[in-house]
């Protein structure tokens, strides 16, 4: 991380300084009003809008949770859908079957993932990179399958499980779409901060040292096993927490919304946004969901009529169906040529080309 | 079984005080062990029941782990020369399978001469220029490039339709060579030196793309792929076509235990493209090891800095890789479609055999068809055992699970030495 | 960006329009069709069938032809008027198979403000009814589920109108075909396969309690186990699965899975060497042109011709082999787009019947709503037409569409089209000239609701 530029002659003077999350006045005024800003938003948007973002928050969320994972401790999942899963599931069998209101399922179902998610990282015990890959996308379809099979009394299978009747509840008002837009932007920057916050402290710089090399982090005294299953444990509960709100945002939950492609998705919303920068998954699932929702969609009727009338041998709706894949491949493909190290990467450097502007050097 | 650190390095005695360490390695493996004899009790006893089943399943996974192992190999020789796990080998081998396919159907007089011609100039000029652009100036190779061009444009054109396998099969390679070239060229060569995710991000950008590709120009209706109709008697005419194989070949089981099905039953398609999987197989491990080409892929695998200082062109060798993928995947895409069908499903193929290339080893060649018929066989096994999708979503992957636990570098991958 | 589309669509629409006028001397809606006749002018105005799916994946073979259909219908009927003079056009929003996207795309299509959405996956109707019931829009879907329609508990009839029986209802039709004809199919014993992997919630949706309790009603067994295969599966792979239900006693393979699926199982029903003995059967998808196109090229039965030569199952509409004005106005329309055969298949029929149904659902309504609010301007009707109007219209409609179905929900609480009836898929010759030939079994009668079962017990 490149947040050390200062400008010349500004220096930290005691290491609370050197650790301070928000360095200098405008940092933090600008957080904060940036937060206001998320909050008042509703209020000019139109409705589209405010779905757009509390989604954007959502799956930023479980993004952050492989960004532990992957952009701190270099483990690699390839099952973090099936996670969220786990989470919304869980949440909603805690709301229907047990009773459990939606404050109190949010943090059991984040808890219960998280244990599900130490089971399946039991193996990055021995095995590591694409193998470890592979053995979380096992977690995938294991998880998948025995939600839709073995557990159908619960789950309902394949089937839906509404959430319609089990509104959250707030001090007695049921809480409707715009109030857990309430409930959920709080939560998405807690957990940032909380993401923000751990890699300033032992179990981070643990964490760090275990991607970076975990032979040498290992000789340094650090239980490597151990770390390694707390940010498996830390992504699962992330991914949890994301899936209880989706699910109560939805209010119905079917298994196919988390297949392996979601997982592939969020792995490529990390990337995009910059591994292991607390940003990074902020701007991943931004750029994916504006790209894929709304300037595809908005680009599309353009593209395709040209293409019907210079591609005359191909039939209208067979370009009509391959618009979005076409479009999302090249917008993708074109952007990592062009920014391969994600997007927290070029903010940085934009930050640090403005504190030391008029200076290039 | 302990961590690294206690087998590698003599310096544990220095610390003097250490928490009793549970061996999880022992307890999993115990736990597995047991597993395996309560699942293999089991197992003999629905054998029992129903031996040809049995039997049957297991002729069955075999031969459509052969096709899946043609996957695996095409993914496996990307991760060899450059690291990354091609995500867009199913959406490359939709492509490649769906051009075939147009060239195998098309009637001769149907097919565009300019569109051919441009397809083979594109093709050539891109395989001479596989290393820089200036490689086209040189006139010997541009003359032959040239001959090329013109044999290539008469095989796809001239062929009458008797010969319409051949020209399919001129058409899809020429398709194959020029997308794994451009693919190399225009998408994985601007990335070199990035992070690996990156590259990887890549090929699923590619996959959408080649996705949005097949269904655009070839529509969502999956098609038919008769390439080895041809062989097989029409039902009725026997007669004179005795010499053809029939279309589903049968043996008579009643030696084994009585049931409602009497014969073991073999889809002449599967088995033939089964054969021709093998066949490929060979012919490429072949070339792999015996050839210089292979030589220098082999070596550019094993450390491309290293290669590039003795003077071995890396760019070229790996846009060889690329291309040799893209064969692959035509071959894996023609072959299953000609056992199946030729749809835009079949990009999800690369997903079921995913665990074949796992298990078998990241980086080896022959692991890749053990990985594919194991994966097969696991399949076929899990469909006769359990119901509701055990087979295809449940079953491979516990298998790899275990595997991994057991072997973390897969049955046949390199044995990590890692230093500090 | 809803005015470039119908910018675009227009374009679109003149282009393509200018050879069927030509064409076409006479240009009057379909005689045979019982239309509403027009009270109001909405001349200038814009009625858009938003319609939000899967068109580019697992689904696609279905919903592109039925994208192509509607593209035709809209052509041939804006030329011939519209709505009372206003232009139909439409909007797509693709949403790959991805419930995510779907949620994410009715959002922006709720911001368009649009009285009525379609859509072509039950699952996408699962996941949006507790929302669309709140926004008040009803969702025309071409088959949806049970808990769609109705709910958790089966009795809540909400926003999602489907034009197709329940899956679990056509299973029902088919069984109560089988049981009526213990000559033809003697002691019958059904195994049922469907679609598994990321569309099992399709590939399942007709293996309910309550189907398999009617059909055990009419003195057909079901199995127990339902046996699920991917999409992609391969016809070698299926034999596994179809071996089981063999080995298990079957004598009947009921598949619910788009066309493939049944010529999977067909094939490996000629695998195994039991077509003789075997009987298919599936849902009105599987009884498709692809299906025939599929196994045109792959195994062929003893006698010749494709495999899946003598399925049964059930088709809740017209199709193209029947002798009917409106099927022949489909056929005549898709020669003169160039369709090709690949592209005439079942959702082209329903493409242009969602036309039809848009056609003469708007004209009602904007009918009623000029009587009842005393409205005069287009514009001013067009606005003031909203989805609760549009589902009190859709309730009261009793209306064939191009003479190929009836749509009409009698009594308020169905929101399934119930008529259905069987056929049989039967090849003269193994060329490929045309859709292929469904000979009708069992005439047009409504469907088993296996749905009741559910408050029976109570």
């Amino acid at each position: 991380m490149a947040a050390n530029i200062r400008p010349s002659g500004v220096f930290d003077t005691n290491y609370a300084q050197d650790i301070s999350i928000n360095r200098t006045l405008w940092d933090k005024f600008s957080s904060y009003a940036l937060f206001g800003v998320l909050l008042i938003l509703p209020i000019f948007l139109p409705s589209d809008w405010t779905g757009f973002i509390a989604r954007i928050a959502i799956f930023a969320i479980a993004v952050q949770g492989l960004n532990i994972l992957m952009g701190y401790t270099g483990q690699i999942s390839l099952g973090q859908a099936a996670f969220m899963a786990v989470g919304a599931y869980s949440g909603a069998i805690f709301v229907r079957e047990l009773g459990f209101s939606f404050w109190l399922a949010l943090p059991s179902a984040a808890l219960f993932t998280g244990f599900i998610g130490l089971l399946f990282g039991l193996p990055s015990l021995r095995v590591k990179g694409f193998y470890l890959a592979m053995a979380t996308l096992a977690a995938q379809y294991i998880i998948i399958w025995t939600i839709e099979n073995p557990l159908e009394s619960l789950t309902r299978g394949v089937n839906p499980l509404p959430l319609e009747r089990f509104p959250p509840q707030f001090f007695g008002t049921s809480l409707n779409r715009m109030g857990l837009y309430y409930v959920i932007i709080p939560m998405a920057v807690i957990l940032f901060l909380v993401a923000r916050n751990l890699i300033r402290s032992r179990t981070g710089r643990a964490f760090i040292s275990v991607r970076d090399n975990d032979l040498a982090a290992e000789l340094l005294g650090i239980n490597v096993f151990r770390y390694k299953l707390a940010a498996f444990f830390l992504c699962s509960m992330f991914a949890g927490i994301a899936g209880v709100l989706l699910a109560f945002y939805e209010r119905t939950l079917i298994t196919s919304q988390y297949p392996l492609f979601i997982s592939i998705e969020l792995l490529a919303m990390l990337v995009i946004g910059g591994a292991g920068y607390p940003l990074g998954p902020l701007f991943g699932a931004a750029f994916i969901f504006i790209v894929n929702q709304r300037i595809v969609p908005f680009i599309l009727p353009t593209i395709s009529e040209f293409l019907q009338n210079t591609l005359t041998f191909v039939s209208p709706e067979n370009i009509q169906g391959a618009l979005q894949p076409i479009l999302f491949g090249l917008i993708l493909g074109a952007f990592l040529i062009l920014e391969p190290r994600g997007l927290a990467y070029r903010w940085e450097i934009l930050k640090i080309s403005w504190k030391i502007r008029p200076y290039s050097y | 079984m302990a961590t690294h650190l206690e087998t590698e390095t003599p310096q544990q005695e220095y610390i003097p005080f250490r928490m009793p360490t549970i061996a999880w390695g022992t307890v999993l493996k115990i736990v597995g062990y047991v597993l395996a004899v309560v699942f293999l009790l089991w197992l003999g006893d629905r054998i029992g029941d129903n031996p040809r089943g049995v039997l049957q399943a297991s002729i069955n996974g075999l031969l459509i782990g052969g096709i899946y192992s043609l996957v695996a190999v095409g993914i496996v020789i990307i991760i060899k020369a450059t690291g990354i796990f091609n995500f867009a080998h199913g959406g490359m081998m939709l492509v490649a399978a769906l051009a075939f396919r147009s060239f195998f159907v098309t009637p001769t007089d149907s097919i565009s001469i300019v569109a051919v011609t441009l397809l083979a100039v594109v093709t050539v000029a891109a395989f001479l220029a596989m290393n820089s652009l200036r490689e086209l100036l040189n006139p010997i190779r541009s003359g032959i490039g040239a001959v090329v061009v013109v044999l290539l444009v008469l095989g796809m054109t001239q062929l009458g339709d008797d010969l319409r396998l051949v020209r399919a099969l001129i058409g899809g390679l020429t398709v194959a060579v020029l997308m794994g070239l451009l693919i190399e060229r225009l998408s994985i060569r601007p990335l070199v030196g990035q992070p690996i995710f990156t590259m990887i991000l890549m090929t699923l950008a590619l996959d959408a793309l080649f996705r949005g590709l097949g269904l655009m120009l070839w529509g969502s209706i999956d098609r038919s792929l008769g390439i080895f109709r041809g062989l097989f008697q029409t039902p009725g005419v026997a007669e004179s076509e005795a010499w053809k194989l029939p279309a589903v070949i049968r043996v008579d089981a009643g030696f084994l235990l009585e049931s409602r099905i009497t014969t073991l039953n073999v889809d002449s398609r599967v088995l033939i493209a089964f054969g021709v999987a093998l066949l490929l197989f060979v012919i490429f491990i072949a070339f792999f090891q015996y050839t210089n080409v292979g030589l220098a892929m082999r070596a550019t695998s094993e450390n491309q800095v290293l290669a590039q200082s003795v003077g071995m062109r890396v760019r070229v060798v790996l846009a060889i890789a690329w291309m040799i993928a893209a064969l692959l995947a035509l071959a894996a895409g023609v072959l299953y479609g000609a056992a199946t069908n030729v749809g835009t499903g079949m990009a999800q193929l690369v997903f079921l055999a995913f665990p074949a290339v796992l298990l078998g080893g990241l980086e080896s060649i022959g692991g890749a068809l053990v990985g594919g018929i194991v994966i097969g066989l696991a399949q076929s096994f899990g469909d006769y055992l359990f119901a509701n999708d055990a087979g295809t979503q449940l079953v491979p992957y516990v298998i790899l699970m275990v595997v991994l636990v057991v072997r973390p570098d897969g049955l046949f991958g390199q044995k990590r030495i890692e230093r500090i | 960006m809803r005015k470039l589309t119908f910018i675009i669509m227009i374009m679109v629409m003149v282009v393509m329009a200018f050879p069927a006028m030509a064409q076409d001397d006479d240009l009057s809606l379909p005689d045979f069709v019982d239309y509403t006749e027009c009270e109001v002018d909405l001349t200038g105005g814009d009625v858009t069938i938003y319609h939000i799916g899967d068109l580019s994946g697992a689904y696609a073979a279905i919903t592109l032809p039925l994208v192509a259909g509607l593209n035709d219908a809209l052509n041939y009927f804006n030329a011939r008027g519209g709505v009372c003079g206003a232009t139909l056009s439409q909007s797509a929003f693709d949403t790959g198979g991805d419930p995510n996207r779907t949620a994410e795309g009715y959002e922006q299509v709720h911001a368009q403000d649009p009285d009525v959405i379609v859509l072509y996956s039950s699952a996408d109707s699962e996941l949006l009814r507790p929302t669309v019931a709140d926004d008040e829009v009803p969702i025309i879907i071409s088959a949806g589920s049970l808990p769609g329609l109705y709910g958790e508990n089966g009795n809540e009839p909400g926003w999602v109108f489907a034009t197709n029986p329940l899956y679990a209802d056509q299973f029902a039709t088919f069984c109560d075909y089988i049981g009526a004809n213990p000559d033809l199919y003697p002691d019958p014993v059904i195994g049922y396969m469907g679609w598994g992997g990321p569309v099992a919630a399709f590939g399942l949706a007709a293996f309910t309690p309550e189907a398999i309790a009617h059909c055990e009603e009419a003195g057909v067994e079901v199995l127990p186990q339902a046996q699920t295969f991917l999409p992609i599966a391969d016809s070698t792979s299926v034999s596994t699965l179809v071996e089981t239900h063999i080995n298990d006693g079957a004598s009947i393979i009921y598949v619910n899975a788009l066309a493939s699926g049944p010529v999977r199982v067909a094939e490996a029903i000629e695998l195994i060497g039991f077509s003789e003995e075997l009987v298919l059967g599936s849902v009105n998808w599987g009884l498709d042109t692809s299906a025939m196109l599929l196994s045109a090229d792959s195994l062929r039965a003893s006698d010749g011709l494709p495999v899946v030569d003598g399925m049964i199952g059930s088709m809740p509409f017209a199709w193209y082999s029947d002798d009917l004005p409106g099927i022949a106005l489909l056929l005549e329309q898709a020669a003169e787009n160039g369709r090709g055969i690949e592209t005439i298949n079942i959702s082209y029929i329903l493409g242009w019947t969602l036309a039809d149904t848009y056609l003469e659902m708007y004209t009602i309504a904007a009918n009623n709503v000029a009587a009842e609010q005393g409205l005069e301007d287009g514009t001013a009707i067009l606005n003031a037409i909203n989805g609760a109007i549009i589902k009190d219209t859709i309730l009261s409609m009793d209306f064939d569409p191009l003479g190929l179905y009836n749509f009409s929900y009698p009594g308020g609480e169905i929101r399934a089209l119930p008529n259905n009836r069987i056929v049989q898929m039967v090849f003269e010759s193994a060329e490929i000239t045309g859709p292929p030939t469904l000979v009708e079994l069992t005439e047009f009668a409504p469907a088993p609701d296996t749905r009741l079962r559910l408050f029976d017990d109570e």
